[in-house]
């Protein structure tokens, strides 16, 4: 994949920052997404002093004080019949119910935070399961090769066999129905560590091979062949010769990762397999607002515009990076 | 030439048989699953359990039960719905299909033609105000989840704006077949085609664009150049051959992956009763034998077009067929 | 030899990029004549500046950071500026290329037949059939062999020495005035450079084209060049007929070149090398390029660029001609 002739030199992670520091749309981004990051963290906060609510609890009757006289937070519809009912739309000023209620009464923006912590959360850290197990089967596969190349291979090709996304939603389905139960193992249908390790889980053959194939590359380099010349142990070799150059690909491709699995769990919480109630994730806001559609379209709106710029911003940092640290790199996203 | 065939067709029998393996166990062997439990419904008694895995055969060692479902869909084709029951599964499979493939065929024509316009364009105008704007709108359509899209979409012409003049022809969700009315199908459809397009469109564009910077720098475009080609003949002639070889390969196993059931959250979000859609609904309602069925077609189709990929490789890309 | 008789005339060409560090100039005022059916070899070293000579004349340098300033007359038209649709009509028409690595130069998607109908059908009106058969005339006219089965290869297809007989074939296709050679036998083997050497040979004859060779390999310049330029960092520093030059070699560098050639006949000694590197682009010294490394060097070669001087035949030193002949036997090394 990339051709690297020699070892990294010194100084190359301090000039390939000083690259990504010079790259105005990559930092922007960057400030994109702490703002964001931030601005979930600090949901509790704005559960408990700015909207006044329990956005994971529901708000049948309440009422609130809207220009002077109260409103139903779930109110009767507006059609001539008055049937069905309508949840509170938007205030447009900071304060409970911004953005509106959902058909539970919740507070929509406060949903919209906690879910982003969820969001971001299982994207992540499956993110860092995902790259930490490609990094390690691509290294020990190409590095080792013979038998355990062979057997890795067709593990990861068989994994990858099955349509990737129907595994995602097969294994969702009977995980998030049943829970887990093996041996010592218990996890409850609702915990997040769920969607985070099947998400984790599902597209490591799609980065091991990449990795796999630099190692490769790597490994027959001259460089390389010259410490196995003099008798350096495997480990040092990978430790000290192998290792960077896969880690600047491990860098490359974090954020790319990440928004695809952002993408995943959205899809996933959106038909109800990924995120369970009454936790929020931006899938599961989008999913309760499509019953919501054509009244109170900015309950669907909303956490998607959310996602969009979490994954343009993304983006943008993975092109940085790879700009930064490896300009001839050709990745697939 | 035939023992390579040979070996391809028993490596794509191994790899279906391996899925359809995982499928059954991830479904009936997963700690937890209780198939008869599902069916009898909930707070059944224990009696009605142990008769309804008496019934399907859900008491058997698993190994049967695998070769007995895997008779029922190949051999027999009378494998029925664990829900629907009675419901023969293949033919709704059958039946479903032409849905599928009417929605992604529309999709894949509109996501190429314009991918390959905006790449081109793009790589032309390279750098220029033109091509930073063009991958903008790439970068955009690869960042909206597709079902996010879809409800957009629903919203904007079933909703708002449906009584304008802009959206008025749009006709309810669902699918009308084309036997019954050519015009009412293609109305039905064009709405989901841009949408289930605008993610491929996003993706291949930026591709394509890379590829052909790339293949501008190589030695036989200054030969092209140097012939007397103008830029254009030297972009479409030349450059754009060599780079429409990654897009093609790609495009294979993406239409291939997509007809096997990968528009799941388009059909869904549009009430297209497709393979997708029928897929999520077996998923649903945990409808194992037609979960079994839906999932091996889709592979199939995987497994099948990696095959046709492969051999289009050999067939587009002059240099690849020393090695067969 | 007046101007009016020169196919080629290029006059004070100088080819700079502009860098973020400044502008670099790479082909520093260089002029020569190229007369009809003339073979001209231009010899240097790696980035001597020859390329970059040769791939201005056809504006085919593709960086848009390039700069070409100066004169490049072609049958009374100018070059260096010239419109797109005119130099599009010179390219491949009147004035030819052919490439070094003769794998790269050719479009791995499509059949040398297709490749060069498309040259012919560019800047002929022939029918397809036509330009089919004037495409397997020349595949035959460059020795190809079969070229009725062979013309539906692929570039990948052929070998090496096969692949430059279809380019050159190709580059002859409209029979040019002028073809420019760039390395055409470096990336081949020993015996098929012979070949194509021999092919260049006969192509003046065959079609009456002048041939900018451009080498660093004496013995490529020896065999088939009748005029030879020889270039050192961006300039022109000897320029003699080919005889003449071996016979009479006039400025310290050709010396250093020809006295690192090993000789087949005559004493075997050691091989001089030329002490040193040429300078870096951006940092030519203000004098004679050559000056730091000159065994010969005076204090008026460090102020001013030596100007071409014409006798016996033009070489850009300030060594009188008298000074010359001892001087050029002198041990190179201490």
């Amino acid at each position: 994949m990339t051709e690297v002739k020699q070892r990294p030199a010194q100084g190359y992670w301090a000039l390939a920052l000083r690259k990504l520091m010079r790259n105005r749309s990559a930092m922007i981004s960057v400030l994109v997404l702490v703002l964001i990051v931030l601005s979930c963290l600090s949901a509790p906060w704005y559960a408990k002093y700015v909207s006044h609510t329990n956005p994971f609890q529901s708000n049948l009757s309440g009422t609130i004080m809207r220009h002077g006289h109260a409103v139903e937070v779930l109110g009767a519809a507006d059609n001539p019949l008055k049937l069905g009912i309508e949840p509170i739309g938007p205030s447009g000023r900071l304060g409970p119910y911004m953005l509106g209620a959902d058909q539970q009464g919740r507070d929509v923006a406060a949903r919209l935070l906690y879910g982003g912590q969820n969001s971001l959360l299982i994207s992540s850290i499956a993110a860092i399961i995902t790259l930490i197990l490609a990094g390690l089967t691509g290294i020990i596969a190409g590095f080792f090769g013979g038998f355990i190349d062979a057997a890795i291979t067709w593990a990861l090709d068989a994994l990858w066999a099955f349509p990737v996304f129907l595994l995602a939603i097969s294994l969702s389905v009977v995980l998030i129905a049943h829970g887990l139960d093996i041996g010592p193992l218990r996890l409850d249908a609702s915990s997040l560590a769920l969607p985070i390790s099947i998400i984790g889980i599902i597209y490591v053959p799609y980065v091991a091979r990449p990795i796999r194939a630099t190692v490769l590359t790597l490994r027959q380099s001259e460089f390389v062949l010259a410490a196995i010349g003099i008798g350096a142990s495997p480990w040092r070799i990978v430790w000290r010769d192998i290792l960077p150059n896969v880690i600047s690909t491990i860098i490359v491709f974090a954020p790319l990762i990440i928004a695809l699995n952002l993408l995943t769990e959205a899809a996933l919480s959106f038909l109800s397999i990924g995120v369970q109630a009454p936790a929020a994730s931006w899938g599961t806001i989008i999913h309760d607002g499509e019953s919501l559609i054509y009244t109170r379209p900015l309950v669907a709106i909303a956490p998607g515009l959310l996602i969009v710029v979490t994954v343009i911003a993304l983006n943008i940092l993975g092109d940085g990076l790879r700009d930064a640290l490896d300009p001839r790199a050709k990745l697939r996203l | 030439m035939l023992s390579a065939i040979i070996r391809r067709l028993i490596h794509m029998i191994a790899v279906l048989f391996g899925i359809s393996v995982l499928v059954f166990l991830i479904f009936f062997a997963t700690p937890g699953a209780n198939p008869a439990a599902r069916i009898a419904g909930r707070n059944a008694s224990p009696q009605t359990i142990a008769r309804v895995e008496r019934q399907f055969g859900l008491n058997k060692p698993l190994p049967v039960q695998y070769g007995l479902m895997m008779k029922k869909l190949f051999i027999t084709q009378n494998l029925t719905s664990f829900v629907n029951l009675g419901e023969k599964v293949v033919p709704q499979v059958f039946r479903a299909a032409p849905i599928t493939l009417s929605l992604v065929t529309g999709a894949a024509v509109i996501w190429i033609g314009f991918a390959v316009l905006i790449g081109l364009l793009a790589a032309a105008f390279r750098d220029t105000l033109i091509d930073r704007i063009l991958m903008i709108l790439s970068l955009i359509g690869i960042s909206m989840p597709v079902f996010w899209v879809a409800t957009m979409a629903n919203l904007i012409t079933q909703g708002q704006f449906h009584h304008s003049w802009l959206f008025s022809w749009v006709p309810p969700l669902g699918y009308v077949p084309f036997n019954t009315s050519p015009l009412g199908w293609f109305k039905a459809l064009i709405i989901p085609w841009f949408t289930l397009a605008i993610l491929y469109i996003g993706l291949y564009a930026r591709v394509l664009r890379a590829a052909l910077i790339e293949t501008m720098q190589e030695d036989y475009i200054r030969t092209a150049r140097a012939k007397g080609l103008s830029e254009r003949q030297v972009l479409m002639h030349h450059a754009l051959r060599s780079a429409m070889i990654g897009i093609v390969t790609l495009f294979g196993l993406d239409f291939g992956a997509l007809v096997g059931g990968g528009a799941l959250l388009t059909e869904v979000v549009f009430g297209l009763q497709g393979i997708g859609y029928l897929t999520y609904q077996a998923l649903e309602t945990l409808d194992l034998p037609m979960i079994l069925a839906t999932v091996i077609y889709a592979s199939v189709f995987v497994v099948m077009s990696n095959a046709v990929v492969d051999i289009l490789y050999a067939v587009i890309d002059p240099r690849a067929r020393q090695a067969r | 030899m007046s101007d009016s008789q020169a196919l080629l005339s290029v006059r004070d060409l100088s080819v700079s990029f502009r860098t973020r560090g400044g502008l670099i100039r790479a082909v520093d005022g260089v002029s020569f004549d190229v007369l009809p059916q003339q073979i001209f070899g231009i010899v240097g070293e790696s980035g001597s500046g020859k390329s970059l000579t040769i791939l201005s004349i056809l504006n085919l340098i593709g960086d848009p950071n390039v700069i070409i300033a100066g004169s490049i007359r072609f049958a009374g038209q100018e070059l260096v500026g010239a419109p797109a649709p005119v130099m599009r009509s010179i390219r491949g028409n009147k004035i030819a290329m052919i490439f070094q690595d003769p794998m790269t130069a050719l479009t791995p998607v499509h059949t040398i037949g297709a490749q060069i109908i498309e040259q012919i059908r560019q800047h002929r009106q022939l029918s397809a059939a036509a330009a089919h058969q004037r495409m397997l005339d020349l595949l035959d006219a460059v020795g190809i062999p079969d070229p009725r089965q062979t013309f539906r290869r692929y570039p990948h297809e052929l070998s090496g020495g096969q692949r430059q007989r279809a380019v050159i074939a190709m580059a002859l296709s409209c029979d040019p005035a002028l073809l420019l050679a760039d390395e055409p036998t470096t990336a081949l083997d020993v015996t098929v450079q012979a070949q194509i050497l021999d092919l260049i040979r006969d192509l003046r004859i065959k079609f009456g084209s002048s041939i900018i060779l451009i080498t660093h390999n004496l013995g490529v310049v020896a065999e088939v060049a009748d005029q030879v330029a020889v270039m050192y960092s961006g300039r022109i520093v000897e320029q003699a007929n080919t005889a003449d030059l071996f016979a009479n070699p006039s400025h310290p560098y050709s010396w250093g070149l020809l006295g690192s050639m090993p000789v087949l006949d005559g004493p075997r000694k050691r091989l001089a090398a030329i002490p040193g590197l040429p300078p870096a682009l951006d940092h030519r010294p203000p004098g004679c390029a050559f000056a730091p490394r000159c065994h010969f060097v005076r204090a008026a070669c460090e102020t001013t660029p030596p100007p071409l001087r014409a006798a016996p035949h033009p070489v850009a030193c300030i060594i009188d001609e008298h000074e010359r002949t001892s001087l050029r036997m002198e041990p190179l090394e201490q």
